[in-house]
């Protein structure tokens, strides 16, 4: 082989490396299936670094992960009884923020509540939006979904009331000098005396025509805020809830004569029976700038890419790439990973959806890990009302190949900081495990 | 000259393997990179044919064990192969001080392209953002991967069954 002909495979391995193409790359993943067994059968060489700790200290992890997303559901109950009256109350998870665009989101509920399109959706005493499509078997979305719409989408609107007018309201404004972190509703029409500062709430008009909407009646949307446009007067509603990252529960009202309406969510998402257990080929990787690891299971093992991978109730991150007997797996400690976290401040205070926090970087031999927090002005307003700074952070709902309740670390919130730089410490057995468990939501749901 | 056989190229093989356990094991901060830094000593040794052959293999190890497809790794360790080729012909980079200023570069080099690559396939899949490595790990790696490379540019062709891949013709 002479050195013109090194130079040309050089070359195009390297117009492969940026530019990958399907075929090349499915037939090199099948040239080097025998080198990956060959790690399969290295994998009694691989020890981990540190001793695993024992399986009360997880049990407790466990507990305290479950008794979160229990104040998480108990947290968008409103605490007014005059908004729980004569209502039927849907608990719903959000289960995909990105697969229907920012403002549409897809949530599961029992799949025997009487959901319909139309029906208004609220967390705690905040309106959300409403349905606009119910999972039929057949369609796209399963049965036990729903896709709501939030009330920040260009063409939503909804009526709603101060103490002296009626406003017709919905979509965002413009953005603000503010940058996108101060997003306020916009006011499409008004009737009547606005002061600055009044509480908005829905306030439809109770006739045959307005149906289910009239449910949400007295929830809260925001605070009146003037906002001059061209020389005239004008008016917007700085809303009281983060819908971009704020939401991981909500509640769907129906009317009180359906039926029944299951009060819990449909299933316990750290219960064993949607893990796979699987084992990693190697307990670090040789590439010193990337967080990567090869996982010995793959398709072959109903594993899809994307699935979260953990570790003893410790988030570890998410499969990357899935061939028929092995994954990659991308760490939460690579940076530029990223993840929808749910914030505990203790149990005297409600959990706080921060939403997605990107890895910015992680040093192996301490274990810190930097994750940044673009944080919203409901966000930042959210944390100011909390006693504890100090907070743990889990996973929470939003995406479905990831379940909520998973621990990620400790850290200490800003309140008054829009990017924050949130530094956490992740156990150094966390590193050096080979041990791990890959959600199957398939699996689960069918077991439950 | 030797002949390689098949067996030595197994030895190498397996050198490999425990460069990569050995690393994985050991990891910290200062880590150099050893499979690089094994590939390196060799293949500055090697006759150009072999030396291609010993970068394609130490990229299918590399693969086999971590999210790095072997074409990536292929690309980079052969680059810097084909590297070390050139160079040779006029620096002796076997001696100590120039293998270890090779590998500093090396370690740039092909960690560098590792990244981009990584970045041009997340453009490419539109799967989110790579960041690429802190210029502390870059540096700390590199550092030690050059030091480790005056002693191996010594050591490494003379490990059990390496020596028959060792050449100097060219």
């Amino acid at each position: 082989m002479s050195r013109n002909t090194l130079v040309i495979l050089w070359m195009a391995l390297l117009a492969l490396s940026l530019r990958p193409v399907a075929p090349i790359e499915r037939a090199a993943e099948w040239l080097s299936v025998p080198m990956r067994l060959v790690s399969a059968l290295a994998a009694p060489l691989n020890l981990s670094r540190t001793a695993q700790a024992g399986s009360e200290e997880d049990q407790a992890l466990a507990q305290s992960a479950r008794q979160l997303l229990q104040r998480e559901q108990a947290s968008v109950v409103p605490a007014d009884p005059s908004l729980v009256q004569e209502r039927n109350l849907i608990h719903a998870e959000i289960v995909d923020r990105g697969a229907a665009g920012e403002d549409r989101l897809i949530v599961r509920h029992a799949a025997a509540a009487p959901v319909q399109v139309g029906l208004p959706v609220v967390a705690g005493s905040a309106y959300v939006g409403r349905v606009i499509e119910v999972g039929r078997a057949g369609t796209v979305l399963l049965p036990g979904e729903a896709r709501i719409e939030l009330i920040t989408r260009e063409d939503a609107r909804v009526e709603a009331r101060t103490q002296n007018a009626v406003l017709i309201l919905g979509g965002l404004c413009s953005q603000s000098r503010d940058g996108a972190r101060a997003r306020q509703l916009a006011v499409h029409a008004q009737q009547g005396e606005l002061v600055p500062g009044e509480t908005v709430r829905v306030g439809e008009r109770v006739d045959p025509m307005s149906g289910a909407a009239v449910l949400a009646n007295g929830y809260t949307i925001g605070t009146l805020v003037p906002r001059p446009h061209g020389g005239r007067e004008g008016w917007s509603v700085a809303p009281v809830i983060d819908y971009r990252g704020g939401l991981g529960q909500v509640l769907i009202l129906a009317p009180q004569n359906t039926a029944s309406a299951a009060d819990l969510l449909v299933h316990d998402p750290l219960e064993r029976a949607g893990w796979f257990s699987a084992r990693l080929a190697l307990a670090a990787t040789p590439c010193f700038w990337r967080e990567t690891r090869r996982l010995h299971a793959g398709t072959r093992q109903g594993l899809s890419s994307g699935a979260c991978v953990a570790a003893r109730g410790h988030y570890l991150g998410r499969l990357e790439q899935t061939e028929w007997l092995v994954s990659d797996v991308r760490l939460l400690e690579d940076p530029g990973s990223s993840v929808l976290v749910l914030a505990d401040f203790g149990v005297e205070d409600a959990p706080l959806h921060l939403g997605l926090l990107h890895t910015r970087s992680f040093d192996r031999a301490t274990g810190r890990l930097e994750l940044e927090w673009q944080a919203g002005v409901e966000a930042l307003r959210q944390v100011a009302l909390r006693r504890n700074r100090r907070v743990d952070l889990y996973t929470g709902s939003g995406d479905r190949w990831v379940p909520a309740g998973l621990r990620i670390g400790s850290t200490e919130l800003s309140a008054s900081r829009t990017e924050q730089l949130l530094v956490i410490t992740r156990p150094a057995w966390v590193a050096g495990t080979v041990e791990v468990d890959v959600w199957r939501p398939q699996q689960q749901e069918s077991g439950s | 000259m030797k002949r390689a056989r098949p067996q030595h190229w197994l030895a190498l093989f397996v050198w490999l393997l425990l460069a990569l356990l050995a690393q994985s094991a050991l990891g910290g901060r200062w880590m150099p990179d050893l499979c690089l830094v094994l590939l390196i000593s060799l293949a500055a040794r090697m006759e150009e044919r072999e030396a291609a052959l010993a970068a394609l293999l130490a990229a299918f190890v590399r693969a086999s064990f971590t999210g790095e497809g072997w074409i990536v790794a292929g690309a980079g360790l052969l680059g810097a192969v084909l590297l070390v080729l050139s160079v040779r012909s006029f620096l002796e980079v076997s001696a100590p001080l120039y293998a270890s200023l090779m590998m500093f570069a090396l370690v740039f080099a092909v960690s560098g392209f590792g990244w981009l690559a990584a970045a041009a396939r997340a453009y490419w899949a539109q799967a989110g953002s790579v960041a690429g490595p802190a210029s502390a790990a870059w540096a700390q790696v590199a550092l030690s991967s050059a030091g480790l490379a005056a002693l191996a540019c010594w050591i490494v062709p003379r490990l059990p069954g390496l020596s028959p891949l060792v050449s100097r013709k060219w």
